[in-house]
């Protein structure tokens, strides 16, 4: 193989994951990247709590809850598939003074439901709450 | 003479009515606060509240711990409220508390005189914990244990003052013992029979409680 046949290779490689791989959509973490929903939060078996404003961002193959991000949750990898013509993802935010959030989440159309479990642990006691999110695609 | 009876009875009447009006509005505040306060404390939380979750166990364990330490308080019912509420993790929590509570009572009943542990408790309006003091200050030591074996059983009293540490045990246990103070008020007569080194009676209170706590932990309650 010459020089300039190795050269072609590696451009052809290149171009295939810079650009054909994300359009056909083979990466499935970013299936939601650039999509911002905003709504609100509740706690599960309550209504959403007008007080609890959420904006959930999918960006770069990342998740992050505006909301939480306040107490320290950082942004993480998500993880989405396709079930028809809906998306669903699933993340796991970690908070080193407020524990865990682990998230679960079907995007349709505009619309984004998702579930998630906020626990902490400490030697005297474990929080265990389980609220949802209902919220928009932020044009 | 007449018109002095009429006035009179109508004094009277006049007071029944300020009275019932104020049960009245004693009875709709109560409900009014009631209803306020359960609308409070059904807010949804959320991780921010979080602090304010660790500030509310806080204070109260600090009041379960103030309640048990205080002869004839209800500081048993709050411990057993703070566990149902944390989960078995809590259990360990209330049983730390439990053993300070009552080594705070039992220091108290042996640094402090009897006469001034009456006047504090007086001045909290503690009339039975007082009297439960006055009752134990001219006693000598014999005599200010053998008073906390008297709500057992009689059969077992020759038996308990044989095995004082395990009296401790048995009384911190027995269902009766809220007559002599629950364990608030067996830690100050145990503290003033000066009978006991305190960490013997530390390590007592350590075994006594623990039962219920554990099997809190262990969730088989």
């Amino acid at each position: 193989m010459t020089s300039r046949q190795k050269i072609n290779i590696f451009i052809i490689t290149a171009c295939w994951f810079l650009f054909i791989n994300p359009v056909l959509g083979l990466d499935p973490s970013r299936l939601l990247d650039g999509k911002t929903f905003t709504g609100f939060n509740g706690e599960k078996g309550q209504p959403l709590d007008p007080d609890e404003a959420e904006e959930i961002v999918f960006e770069n193959g990342r998740f992050i809850s505006t909301t939480c991000n306040r107490y320290n949750f950082s942004d993480v990898a998500y993880s989405a598939s396709q079930a028809g013509d809906s998306i669903h993802f699933q993340a796991v935010t970690l908070s080193p003074t407020h524990g865990k959030i682990a998230w679960q989440g079907t995007v349709r159309g505009d619309q984004a439901e998702v579930t998630f479990v906020w626990t902490k642990e400490r030697w005297y006691w474990n929080t265990h709450r389980e609220y949802w999110f209902q919220g928009s695609l932020q044009q | 003479m007449a018109d002095t009876d009429q006035a009179r009875a109508a004094a009277i009447k006049y007071r029944r009515f300020i009275k019932f009006l104020f049960f009245v509005l004693v009875v709709l505040s109560i409900n009014f606060g009631g209803t306020w306060l359960t609308h409070q404390v059904e807010f949804q939380l959320f991780p921010r509240h979080d602090s304010m979750l660790q500030f509310m166990v806080l204070g109260a364990t600090l009041l379960y711990v103030l309640l048990m330490a205080i002869p004839f308080m209800p500081g048993i019912e709050i411990g057993l409220a703070v566990m149902i509420l944390l989960g078995s993790k809590g259990a360990l929590l209330i049983y730390l508390s439990t053993v300070l509570a009552l080594s705070i009572s039992f220091v108290i009943g042996r640094m402090t005189p009897p006469h001034l542990i009456k006047q504090l408790l007086n001045w909290f309006h503690l009339y039975k914990a007082s009297a439960l003091v006055a009752q134990l200050e001219p006693l000598d030591q014999q005599q200010r244990l053998k008073l906390l074996y008297e709500k057992a059983p009689s059969k077992l009293v020759p038996f308990l003052l044989r095995h004082r540490y395990l009296a401790i045990v048995a009384i911190l246990n027995l269902p009766g013992n809220a007559f002599i103070g629950g364990g608030g008020g067996i830690g100050v007569i145990a503290g003033m029979s000066r009978i006991f080194p305190f960490y013997a009676f530390i390590s007592i209170v350590a075994v006594a409680t623990a039962p219920i706590p554990l099997l809190f932990f262990f969730e088989v309650i």
